[in-house]
């Protein structure tokens, strides 16, 4: 009943579109879920490498690969806005990160840990909304 | 610790950093570019929180209705 409620309540004050996209919203995905929680894996261990430049260019470069597919994936599945926008936040993320490697000057190891730290939070973010979507 | 809130605090561990000497200026202007794509990612993730709370709200509702005719 109380579902009822809410739902009645939100019908009355919401637009038709706004329902009609919520409720046939693109469903769970196991791929995004997948390459999701791949960036958060990979952010959160690759810490112990940052005193390695050339490791850790090589390791931004994969995780912007793997942002990369995940934009690429979401993109044309339909009602998909929000984890469309998610993926190319991480793109962005990990962009920024493989780009200070690329410009020939020293890292360091602080950054690493920090740019490392930022896509781990953000990932780990979208993986838990994205873990939610109705099957 | 909310999202908005581990914002804040790493802006400040940022600062903290540069500021000792730390990281770089590139460096430190690469983390804050970081932190306005981690506040959009928060944003973006509430929409679609929003999005999937609607769903089944919806969802219960049909079936609810359903059962009533």
């Amino acid at each position: 009943m109380k579902k009822l409620i809410t739902a009645v309540l939100l019908t009355t004050t919401l637009s038709g579109c706004a329902l009609i996209d919520a409720y046939f919203m693109a469903k769970y995905d196991n791929v995004e879920y997948a390459l999701l929680n791949k960036i958060n894996t990979l952010s959160e261990l690759l810490v112990d490498d940052c005193k390695d430049q050339k490791k850790s260019h090589s390791n931004f470069e994969g995780l912007y690969w793997t942002a990369v597919e995940l934009r690429n994936f979401s993109q044309y599945i339909p009602r998909n806005k929000e984890t469309q926008k998610l993926a190319v936040n991480m793109v962005e993320l990990t962009k920024q990160g493989k780009e200070m490697y690329e410009k020939g000057t020293p890292i360091s190891e602080t950054f690493c840990k920090l740019k490392l730290g930022q896509i781990n939070r953000s990932a780990k973010v979208a993986q838990e909304v994205i873990g939610k979507k109705p099957r | 610790m909310s999202n908005l809130a581990q914002i804040q605090e790493s802006f400040e561990a940022y600062k903290n950093a540069f500021e000792q000497g730390q990281i770089s200026a590139n460096e430190y202007k690469s983390l804050l570019e970081g932190l306005e794509v981690e506040k959009s990612v928060t944003i973006n993730a509430e929409e679609l929180q929003f999005k999937e709370h609607l769903h089944t709200a919806i969802s219960a509702a049909i079936s609810a209705a359903s059962m009533l005719g």
